[in-house]
């Protein structure tokens, strides 16, 4: 069984609470009981990755939109989010180092750092424009060990 | 819920207490109150985060990129009360290799003394 749950989003920092309570409102809303760790990392992981769409792929504009589709299924969560600012493929950045963070402090690696590191698996393609990646959660996978 | 900050004083060190989800869009409130704390001389900073339901990482980055200028003034930067998730980050992060954490506000303002 899969249950699947779409909303559409001004992008803007103004509205993360929103997309944050749409993502934890779709998982309830399934009736499908998940590990309430993978839905909090999930959670924290679309709310940086849409974070990083605003600053970033958008770059402050702020008549981009974003797209939330959220697919509940006994094993997993996954997260499809549409955005059309630019090309950012996930999978091409490095997580920033320890070092890194230290000295730099940099915002945007640390948010990739923490979306590698709870996602199970990220899928990026872009296609006609807009920028589509999947990040995906498996029930029940054990994070508190897991290494970058 | 709506990011809230409530300041108390203790023996010297101030406490601020944080409440709701603490994201890029709150950060900014955050930056102004830390930065606010420090120039007014209250160098010595106990964030207790037990109110807090998520913490992205602008937060975490104000933490970071402030925590040396409190240093500088001969304080520090010390959080509490951290819960499960946000433990877990923090741990998985590395970032517990930079800022000191306590299990509640009282361990952290102590270590103060």
């Amino acid at each position: 069984m899969k249950k699947i749950f779409i909303m559409d989003m001004l992008a803007d920092e103004k509205y993360l609470l929103t997309i944050r309570n749409f993502f934890t409102e779709s998982v309830k809303g399934s009736g499908i009981p998940l590990p309430v760790d993978d839905v909090d990392y999930l959670e924290l992981a679309v709310n940086e990755f849409c974070e990083n769409i605003i600053r970033y792929g958008y770059r402050g504009r702020y008549n981009g939109r974003i797209l939330l589709k959220v697919a509940v299924e006994s094993d997993r969560i996954s997260v499809i989010i549409i955005d059309r600012g630019e090309p950012h493929n996930i999978l091409e950045f490095d997580p920033a180092s320890h070092e890194t963070l230290v000295e730099k402090g940099v915002q945007g690696k640390l948010g990739i750092k923490m979306i590698k590191t709870v996602c199970d698996r990220i899928y990026y393609k872009r296609l006609k424009g807009k920028n589509k990646t999947m990040l995906v959660k498996i029930a029940g996978k054990k994070q508190a060990d897991k290494k970058e | 819920m709506d990011f809230i900050i409530k300041e108390t004083q203790k023996g010297g060190v101030t406490i601020l207490e944080l409440f709701g989800g603490l994201d890029a869009h709150a950060a900014p409130q955050l930056d102004a109150k830390l930065k606010e704390s420090l120039a007014a001389g209250k160098a010595k900073l106990v964030i207790a985060m037990a109110g807090l339901e998520l913490i992205s990482s602008a937060g975490w980055s104000i933490f970071i990129e402030t925590a040396s200028q409190y240093k500088e003034k001969g304080g520090d930067i010390r959080l509490a009360a951290m819960k499960g998730d946000a433990a877990k980050i923090f741990r998985i992060m590395g970032l517990n290799r930079i800022i000191k954490t306590f299990d509640s506000t009282a361990e952290a303002a102590a270590s103060f003394i």
